[in-house]
């Protein structure tokens, strides 16, 4: 029995492949840019640059805990080890080939991060963790290839834009545009809680619209769709369908069949089952 | 839910019509047009009474140049109001300055919507009492979203009075407790001569009193007893006047099952006053009614007041057999019975009369056309349960909030889906609505043939996407257009709702977002659940409500759910989803306040301002504060 690697999406087309590029932590992600620190305090709106964390607690060293087996298992995070308050940060996405949408973000920082609580909406995502915590991985978020300037908006109010066409610079709406292009590059001229900026805070060039097309990790009926027309009028066995619609498929079935009668389970092409080394635990 | 299943009447197919998916293929390709949109011409002048001409096609437009909140006749009227009422009261108060930020909501286009099927040609929509001079046939484009707004809506409040200051009461229990306890005979004189006393003291009059308080009848007009049986000779011996014919409200296949569940039971239905309910909640109906009726059982067989027996009769009248609209709700809820966020979805789909329409019987192809019923019961069960209970009562307020439902019963946006769904399924599977077998196979397939067809309409026209700005609107819509076309073919509410789940997945993957919080918890384990045999999670549809666990934060969604019970009842042959009582209870159009045949039409008219709701104060009130004052107390005059 060959044994069980994580797969953490499907290989089946480019979209899934960007998906799984995403999810796989041992997948170093291409850093695109960086942003001063001055600049990506002042668009986060937590902390002014030099000013200190503001802490809930004393540090864990001076808090003196009790003795707990769990305590040893897991480690505190940095942000945890001192004392910060919670912070949280909003992305949103747009629709038109972002490299990463509310869902993958969530499953990324789960499989890339500790210590964090996230929350799906369509058109935010919003991140909590210790101060700290949350500006590293703000880094993550902002610096890296899961963010396009135009396509990915740090925006920790009023997000409404995902879902609206582009303007004629492809810039996601912004009711409260904090955002604008000077030539090609995209600068944050408001914070992320929409107030002015005094200096603005240029974060660099988008990619084409191409190249996003290829990065994109949205199906979409102009890029590459998921559930093909030929494939649902005239309805496919699971084989022929894409890998994608296989899961969907699969997961809805699993969790009718798990509540209905568990029997169920195993004579839904699940011999995957024994592959997967999950009977014993079952 | 045991209803005869007589859906061969309803067999719409013909044999050898041809369904060509390769033309389909040709018009996605192509992405310039949509197969149900040249079909349905509406939907690109929607685009174009939203947008005016742009290319639907093209992902880029222009922001930031609408003249903010300006460019709404309905948001700059309201500043305007503002204004003077700052000055008045010396409070501020709305001010669209305070938007965003100090950025005044309108940087993009304020869209206007069409409330659906308004501007068609009712042909049953004749006037009524209660809504005299509307002109079938108006069309409405334009609809402004602050229209909608529950709190600007009349009719929408109406809907919601009319549901929770009803009372049904089993009277076969005191006519037996009469004869019996009392030695009267009950005959259709006595039920006559009690009606008219039930009627004349319900509202405004005392009738065993003496020298005590009325009511202005001005005030009460909207209050009234009738009644309804299921035994033709009853019936035709009962004043006309009192009693709800079914022959003639209902179609004849629809008729004969009612009055077969109903046999010879006669009910009585009471609306009090909307102006008392407004007062109070719905548990006022019960207390009221059992009041007044005791009195006009006193007064019409002659008993004698205050003794035991009596006692006894009044205990059976408030409590014996009274059919409440919805149960009470928890303690934290507050409310009690008859309120809106206890009315269990069935029993929604059943208040909805849009089954016995001409336009619902004759709608499809000669059959009963259940996409129809599934959009217009989906249209109340949106506006009460998500903009009127879940975000008006249970929230707090209503602004904003309507903006999530509405996607759904404007534009004719859900119809397009729906339709396209059961065309292909009733080709596909080579049978009627209500005969496709139900099977999670099939249940499945249909789900992807309509959410591929929905997610290429979001991604091939960006201005439709924009529309519906919401991840929780496209997700509602997607779900309801699946439920509808599932729930329609197989005639099953279950498969329906659960083909809602499947959607989840489609969706999700898709695009790698749904919405609300609310999808993680119960629409993504709400496919697993449907099939669970416990209670407090695999509970049929049309018996759950708001208060139901798994449903208590489905924001948005109940609408929907209340839609595909009524769809798939109707798709099997049924007269009604859950209880015939509650679907004859609400069939006396020609009283009722808010027409329940139509109830778009009706919200339609209340964005207009065309709806005249009851329960209005003005003729007590003072003249210089735009009342009537009928009767002015001659103390009064005098001192002026």
């Amino acid at each position: 029995m060959a044994k069980y690697e994580r797969q953490y999406y499907n290989k089946g087309d480019q979209i899934s492949r960007n998906r799984q590029r995403i999810l796989d932590p041992k997948t170093k992600l291409e850093k695109l840019r960086t942003i001063p620190d001055e600049g990506f305090l002042s668009i986060l709106g937590h902390r002014n640059f030099g000013e200190a964390y503001k802490a809930v607690h004393p540090p864990l060293s001076e808090l003196g805990e009790p003795d707990d087996p769990m305590r040893d298992l897991v480690p505190p995070t940095e942000g945890a080890k001192a004392g910060d308050k919670m912070d949280t940060l909003v992305m949103t996405d747009s629709v038109y080939d972002a490299p990463i949408a509310v869902y993958l973000r969530a499953w990324l920082l789960h499989n890339r991060a500790r210590g964090l609580d996230t929350g799906c909406y369509s058109g935010r995502n919003t991140v909590e963790m210790r101060a700290r915590d949350l500006e590293d991985i703000g880094r993550l978020l902002l610096e890296t290839e899961v963010c396009d300037v135009r396509r990915n908006h740090l925006r920790q109010m009023t997000c409404t834009g995902h879902s609206c066409r582009l303007d004629q610079d492809g810039l996601m709406f912004d009711a409260v545009r904090r955002t604008k292009m000077e030539g090609t590059d995209v600068v944050y001229v408001k914070s992320g809680f929409g107030i002015s900026l005094d200096k603005p805070v240029n974060i660099g060039k988008g990619v084409s619209d191409e190249e996003l097309k290829k990065r994109s990790s949205i199906y979409r009926y102009d890029n590459i769709p998921n559930l093909l027309l030929e494939d649902v009028i005239d309805p496919k066995p699971d084989e022929e369908v894409s890998e994608t619609t296989q899961w969907g498929r699969r997961i809805m079935r699993q969790r009718l069949y798990g509540n209905l009668n568990p029997e169920l389970i195993k004579n839904d092409a699940y011999e995957n089952l024994e592959q997967l080394e999950l009977k014993p635990r079952y | 839910m045991s209803q005869t299943r007589t859906s061969k009447e309803n067999t719409v197919v013909e044999e050898g019509r041809y369904w060509d998916p390769h033309a389909v293929k040709g018009h996605l390709e192509k992405g310039k047009t949509w197969e149900r949109m040249s079909i349905r011409d509406d939907c690109g002048n929607m685009f174009k009474s939203k947008f005016g001409d742009i290319d639907f096609t093209s992902k880029n437009t222009e922001y930031y140049k609408f003249n903010g909140v300006m460019q709404s006749k309905r948001k700059s009227e309201a500043w305007e109001i503002a204004k003077r009422i700052t000055r008045e009261r010396g409070i501020p108060n709305y001010n669209p300055d305070l938007h965003l930020h100090g950025v005044q909501m309108g940087q993009r286009m304020l869209q206007t919507y069409k409330i659906t099927g308004l501007e068609r040609e009712w042909a049953g929509a004749e006037d009524t009492p209660a809504h005299p001079g509307w002109v079938p046939g108006t069309g409405i484009y334009g609809i402004e979203m602050d229209d909608v707004n529950y709190e600007n809506n009349m009719a929408m409040q109406q809907s919601r009075d009319d549901i929770s200051r009803t009372s049904i009461n089993g009277m076969n229990i005191p006519h037996e407790t009469i004869e019996r306890r009392f030695g009267k005979e009950v005959t259709p004189e006595t039920i006559n001569t009690y009606m008219e006393m039930l009627n004349h003291n319900l509202g405004a009059g005392a009738l065993i009193q003496e020298h005590v308080t009325e009511t202005n009848p001005e005030l009460v007009k909207d209050c009234y007893a009738i009644m309804f049986t299921g035994d033709d000779d009853v019936a035709d011996a009962i004043d006309p006047r009192f009693i709800t014919n079914i022959d003639t409200h209902f179609p004849e296949y629809q008729a004969t099952q009612l009055k077969d569940q109903i046999k010879d039971k006669i009910y009585q239905v009471c609306r009090i006053p909307t102006m008392a309910l407004r007062t109070s909640d719905g548990g006022l109906a019960r207390a009221w009614v059992g009041q007044q009726a005791s009195l006009a059982f006193v007064g019409a067989y002659d008993i004698p007041a205050g003794d035991a027996v009596t006692s006894d009769f009044v205990f059976t009248i408030k409590h014996g057999d009274v059919v409440f609209t919805g149960t009470a709700l928890p303690y934290r809820r507050a409310q009690r019975v008859n309120s809106i966020g206890g009315v269990p979805y069935g029993y929604y789909a059943d208040i909805c009369q849009s089954s016995r329409t001409p336009e619902a019987i004759k709608g499809l192809d000669g059959g009963i056309d259940p996409v129809k019923v599934t959009v217009e019961a989906l249209t109340p069960g949106c506006v009460l349960t998500d903009q009127g209970w879940l975000h008006n009562y249970l929230a707090g307020g209503s602004s904003s909030w309507a903006s999530y439902v509405m996607s759904v019963y404007t534009d004719e946006i859900l119809e397009d889906p729906s339709y396209y769904g059961a065309d292909w399924g009733m080709h596909h599977y080579k049978c009627g609505v209500g005969e496709v077998p139900n099977t999670l196979k099939n249940g499945m397939e249909i789900a992807e043939v309509v959410g591929q067809h929905f997610l290429a309409s979001y991604d091939l026209y960006p201005a439709m996407c924009e529309t519906h700005f919401g991840g929780s609107q496209r997700f509602l819509l997607q779900c309801a257009a699946i439920g509808a076309a599932t729930g329609c073919l197989t005639g099953d509410t279950d498969l329906g709702q659960t083909m809602w789940m499947y959607n989840t997945h489609i969706q999700k993957e898709h695009c790698m977002r749904l919405g609300f919080y609310g999808h993680d918890m119960q629409d993504q384990m709400g496919c697993g659940h449907n099939s669970s045999y416990r209670s407090d999670q695999g509970s049929p549809y049309e018996l759950r409500n708001m208060n139901f666990p798994d449903q208590a934060m489905h924001v948005g969604h109940v609408g929907g759910y209340v839609g595909i019970c009524g769809g798939s009842a109707h798709a099997r042959g049924a007269a009604y989803s859950t209880n015939p009582v509650i679907k004859l209870a609400f069939a006396d159009h020609e009283h009722i306040q808010f027409d329940w045949r139509y109830p778009r039409r009706e919200y339609g008219r209340g964005a207009l301002h065309d709806f005249m709701p009851a329960g209005e104060r003005s003729v007590v009130c003072p003249p210089y504060a735009g009342g009537i004052t009928a009767n002015i107390p001659p103390m009064y005059e005098k001192k002026r």
